[in-house]
């Protein structure tokens, strides 16, 4: 009897309208110069541009043996000095790479080896357009020297080595590229998502920093040998960073002079006067505007972003708390008005949007797919008092967020119990236009957490959404090392099959646990699966601790550690180990939850409970991928099993059974590695090569196809609608453990379910479920099925569609067809 | 016969449902209805029993079924795939459901006792405590099933959940007067006022249904109603139908909401599971026609004086 009519979300209208939407004209002031700058360069291809690379490396070898902070503070001396300073057209913010166009960095120090082979010879992927980027040949030759440098002193290879064999052969091929069992992230990567104290800059300028290297320095004793190794230099390169930003700066403001008195337009002429006089005053110093305060923030970001690789992103924080002051201030003095302060935040997300996070390594471009970014925006929340935090700026970044016509800002909206409902509103609205934003993340949840780990009440309720689902506390988080993927998948598959698995040569990777025919109980094939589960764990704490222990000698970020209070006390850098007063939390990220609990449910229940099939049936059709008539017949009853997100009590029981075993294996070597080890199910995109490498799975699923994403359900399988997959998640949690930190978590909603006020009205009480229920995080995908399938077909057409993936959006027709494929998979509530 | 105060067949118990009431609610629809709408999209609501169903697309033709069949409700075709004949359905071949391993012969309709329902329903409590939503029982027509019916929405009131109810209005309504008192909410379908069409498309006259809702407005002049018209093409997608209804809701149910439905064809495959032929294939919603109709309605609610509507300007003529 339930009639319901399906409607276009605000995003499909857009899409619809015969005119790209990026060719409408905007009349708002607030949106009309940042479209114009955005339509010059977003479907671009980017470049990818080598001078910081070069500029780095160059510095690099000529110092080797130097303190590593030192060494780093001096190569970025000679990138700023000589990369090229650039200001778009129109732009009211100063500052990118290389020039016009979509552009990534290299960062050679990381994966310099990879550019050995990619850059081989003039005909590299980049230089013939095979690949998402291009290079010159110039660039490539250019990229080939610093890999020649690069190759055999990076991180990578003295990682490699320092694994005992068993760790090496789980995690590496004999060409050194992943297996995609146990996979590491820490040599792609030389820190996980960091979000830097930007208020402090703004506010007190970094020459206050600069003022404390110097009061540090003079109260040290300059005779003591651990000064003289360690303390003075670290002091140093925190005074040469500071000095780096200032002729940074200063060169910006040398070329907008020049552009202004080149200028015959007088509106442009004076934009450039006033942008030239801001960045000969910050960020030296404190910001005296909130236009000012948007270009000290930029150019902190554009060297954060320079200086080292954090996740690939410069994360922007609680944007709506620091940048408030200036905001109010200038409201007062009637300087600026809302339209004003739209069009600067804006003109930030058109500069951000200019960066590509650009992987040439296997990993890296398998793991995140559609050019990721994670530049996440905090909104709302509390403040270090717990009181609510929202404030006008809230609103307004929301609605940057409907309004902005590319998938920039990555806004967070943190949620807690006393969140005003205007607030609710606003985020749910912003939601049903239909990209996805805000993701939601939940003060209820994170802040204890937080506590658990030893952080103050003031700090952890001061968090910031940091990348896809993390938080940090930026005074406060001193753990940088990237997590470690564990493959559900290929633990079932190495309990099924002895240790061996079938679509890596049957070789020899978990441990021999015995055939599982054998197991002639239930409880003796789940100790065989734990078995595995434990040992590839193992493997993946191997990979963060030796990449902690090492992380400081090869890495530096002076510019975030002079931000970091801790740092800057301790005077080490925020790669190192055991900086005094430090939270240090660390990761595994579990992929493919889902993947791993429909397949024990349906061994649990064919084979041993009803006894329908036998062990040999199961592991014949999962070995024959569920081919011939045998196989057809053993996959359509495994297919029927009980399965994650439907609160199903059997589902939810074994999804508390993998969650207990992970926070215990967590719990018990958290000690030796001094490092708050947790269970996190954030795959990004990485379910996705998982799968790739994991043969058919009891639960029916097909060998190749992706693993379940984050805490979500198995594709499609999540049919008893959004309010059980909540309670699933709610359920499969054991609570008696703290060791657990974010589980991503994707709910699609079709727009007719939340059209109109009332819809929007119960997208709220669906959020506030979500609130007390205690789950870290949650995001929604307002599409059409529809839209999606005529997407695929007419790429060009639905070219600036957005969707949203595993904690970022990114446009539809940049992903792979598999990706794009799962994206339709996934359950759609028509009736919700 | 089971004691049906405690047992009723239902076809779904469907969780989430946010568009038969406020709130999150969870809706358990009662299998069995009196009306036979030719438009149904709930063709699997209508008869009163459990009833087998078959999707070809998931059939592994392992033969199971038919090898266990006696009524011949399942068979073995020329080409080795499984035919299903539903007209020959006997009570016992619900049970092949059962033996099929891909879920492609299935049953609509369950017997569920109250207890059941309603630890089912209980599963979600922490939404209906966030957001003003409960149980709706819905259908078919829940009404006819009224001591069933009765017994769960008491159950859910002892629970303090909110409650609400879909109905057709087609039943004697003295002896089942007293359930819409245990209702914060009613969803109360008036499909036209023509009874000639009624009769035709529904295969039951409307003279009782517009007696009872007039009748359940003065018994319960506070309870919340909200009267549904499902917009079906041919039968009332025009000016004059939906002026009519909503002219009887303005004058004759006081305080009443008035919804216009749009029409789909989401129904259109569970025809096809059942083994019956669906009408409306080819038949597509005009969302012009709809938006139209929905603010005319709305206009005509709103408008407290007006006599007439003319239809040649599209506008109200005062007196």
């Amino acid at each position: 009897m339930s009639q319901i009519s399906s409607c276009c979300s605000g995003q499909e209208a857009r899409i619809a309208l015969p005119l790209k939407l990026l060719n409408r004209k905007y009349a708002d002031r607030s949106l009309a110069r940042a479209v114009r700058i955005l339509r010059r360069y977003i479907f671009t291809k980017p470049i990818f541009d080598w001078q910081r690379g070069w500029y780095f490396t160059e510095s690099m070898s000529l110092t080797e043996g130097m303190h590593i902070s030192l060494r780093w503070a001096k190569a970025m001396r000679n990138v700023v000095e000589h990369i090229d300073v650039y200001v778009d057209k129109d732009q009211l913010l100063a500052g990118a790479v290389g020039g016009e166009g979509r552009y990534g960095i290299m960062f050679p120090e990381l994966d310099g080896s990879v550019y050995l082979k990619v850059f081989q010879d003039d005909d590299c992927p980049g230089c013939t357009g095979k690949a998402a980027y291009t290079v010159s040949k110039e660039t490539a030759r250019l990229a080939k020297k610093m890999g020649e440098y690069w190759a055999p002193i990076a991180f990578l290879k003295p990682y490699e080595r320092s694994m005992p064999a068993d760790v090496h052969h789980v995690t590496y091929d004999e060409h050194l590229h992943t297996n995609h069992i146990v996979s590491e992230w820490q040599s792609c990567m030389s820190s996980s998502n960091w979000t830097p104290d930007w208020g402090k800059v703004l506010n007190l300028g970094l020459k206050h920093i600069r003022r404390q290297a110097q009061e540090h320095i003079s109260a040290l004793d300059p005779m003591d040998p651990e000064v003289r190794l360690r303390k003075r230099p670290f002091y140093d390169a925190v005074i040469i960073t500071c000095d780096n930003l200032k002729i940074f700066a200063t060169r910006h403001a040398e070329l907008l002079e020049k552009m202004a008195s080149e200028e015959t337009d007088v509106q442009r002429k004076n934009e450039l006067v006033q942008m030239a006089e801001f960045c000969r005053y910050v960020p030296e110093n404190p910001a005296r505007s909130f236009w000012e305060a948007m270009q000290s923030l930029w150019l902190l970001q554009l060297y954060s972003r320079l200086e080292s690789k954090f996740g690939g992103i410069v994360v922007n924080g609680r944007m709506d708390q620091y940048l408030y002051p200036f905001y109010k201030a200038d409201r007062d003095k009637g300087i600026i008005d809302d339209e004003g302060v739209l069009e600067l935040l804006n003109c930030l997300w058109a500069a951000e949007a200019k960066f590509v996070d650009v992987y040439v390594s296997s990993v890296g471009s398998a793991g995140t797919e559609g050019f990721s970014h994670f530049d996440a925006v905090t909104v709302g929340g509390q403040n270090r008092d717990g009181m609510d935090a929202t404030n006008e700026l809230s609103y307004l970044l929301l609605r940057c967020a409907r309004e902005f016509p590319a998938n920039y800002p990555d806004v967070a909206a943190r949620i807690h119990a006393c969140s005003p409902r205007e607030f609710l509103w606003a985020v749910a609205e912003t939601i049903k236009d239909g990209e996805g934003y805000p993701k939601l993340l939940n003060d209820e949840e994170i802040i204890p957490s937080l506590m658990s780990f030893g952080a103050q009440r003031s700090d952890a309720l001061d968090y910031s959404v940091s990348g896809c689902t993390e938080v940090r506390m930026p005074n406060r988080d001193t753990f940088l090392v990237c997590p470690s993927h564990v493959c559900y998948g290929s633990v079932v598959e190495a309990a099924l099959y002895n240790g061996r698995l079938p679509l890596l040569n049957d070789c020899l990777y978990g441990l021999e646990t015995g055939p599982a025919e054998s197991f002639s109980v239930w409880e003796d094939f789940l100790q065989a699966v734990r078995l595995q589960h434990d040992y590839f764990f193992s493997v993946a704490l191997f990979q963060v601790y030796t990449a902690k222990k090492m992380f400081g000698r090869y890495y530096a970020s002076p510019l975030a550690s002079a931000m970091h209070d801790l740092c800057m006390a301790d005077a080490k850098d925020l790669h190192e180990e055991n900086i005094r007063g430090g939270i240090n939390i660390g990761f595994i990220d579990g992929v493919g939850f889902g993947t791993l609990i429909d397949s024990l449910c349906a061994i649990h229940k064919f084979v041993y409970e009803e006894k329908r099939l036998t062990m040999r049936q199961v592991i014949d059709a999962c070995r024959n991928n569920f081919q011939g008539e045998e196989g057809v017949f053993v996959q359509s009853i495994l297919k029927h099993g009980p399965k994650h997100c439907n609160n199903d009590p059997a589902a939810n029981r074994m999804a508390y059974l993998i969650d207990t075993w992970g926070t215990e294996i967590m719990s018990k070597y958290n000690h030796t590695m001094g490092v708050s080890m947790t269970l996190r199910m954030v795959p990004v995109t990485s379910h996705i090569p998982h799968g790739k490498a994991v043969g058919a799975t009891p639960n029916g699923r097909l060998a190749g196809l992706p693993m379940s994403e984050g805490a979500s359900a198995s594709h499609g399988a999540d049919t008893s609608g959004p309010a059980a997959v909540l309670l699933s998640n709610y359920a499969s949690k054991n609570l008696s453990y703290k060791e657990r930190c974010s589980r991503l978590l994707n709910i699609k909603f079709t727009p007719g379910c939340v059209a109109g006020d009332k819809g929007t009205e119960k997208l709220i009480d669906f959020i506030r479920t979500w609130c007390a229920l205690k789950l870290w995080h949650v995001q929604f995908n307002v599409v059409n099925r529809e839209t999606l399938l005529a997407a695929q077909k007419d790429p060009e057409a639905y070219k600036s569609l957005i969707v949203r993936v595993a904690g970022y959006s990114a446009f539809f027709c940049e992903l792979s067809e598999g990706l794009q494929n799962e994206i339709i998979e996934r359950t759609t509530y028509d009736y919700i | 016969m089971m004691n049906e105060s405690t047992t009723g067949i239902c076809f779904n118990i469907q969780h989430y449902s946010v568009h038969d009431g406020a709130g999150i609610r969870t809706t358990v629809f009662v299998k069995g209805c009196p009306l036979r709408c030719a438009w149904c999209s709930n063709p699997e609501s209508q008869k009163f029993e459990a009833e087998l169903a078959f999707n070809k697309k998931l059939c592994i033709h392992c033969g199971t079924c038919a090898s266990r069949s006696r009524s011949g409700v399942v068979s073995m075709g020329d080409k080795k795939e499984v035919l299903f004949h539903p007209e020959k359905q006997v009570p016992e071949d619900l049970a092949l459901s059962e033996c099929c391993p891909s879920q492609a012969l299935f049953c609509y309709g369950k017997k569920y006792s109250v207890e059941e329902v309603m630890q089912n329903v209980l599963q979600e409590s922490i939404f209906y405590a966030y957001s003003s939503g409960g149980l709706t029982v819905s259908g078919g027509e829940p009404l006819c099933r009224p001591l069933f019916t009765r017994s769960l929405l008491s159950e859910a009131r002892r629970h303090r959940l909110k409650t609400a109810v879909e109905t057709c209005g087609c039943y004697e309504l003295n002896d089942r007067l007293d359930i819409f008192a245990l209702l914060d909410e009613l969803y109360f379908d008036i499909k036209v006022m023509d009874a000639e069409m009624h009769r035709r498309m529904t295969g039951a006259g409307n003279k009782q249904i517009l007696a009872n809702i007039k009748a359940i407005r003065r018994a319960f002049p506070a309870l919340s109603i909200t009267i549904r018209t499902p917009v079906v093409p041919g039968v009332n997608d025009n000016i004059e139908a939906v002026s009519q209804i909503a002219r009887f809701v303005r004058d004759e149910i006081p305080g009443a909401e008035y919804e216009l439905l749009k029409f789909h064809r989401f129904g259109e495959a569970k025809y096809r599971y059942l083994g019956r032929r669906y009408l409306y294939n080819e038949t597509k919603s005009d969302d012009v026609l709809f938006s139209e109709l929905t603010s005319l309605s709305r206009e005509i609610l709103t408008k407290e004086k007006c006599k007439y509507y003319d239809i040649t300007k599209h506008s109200f003529a005062e007196d």
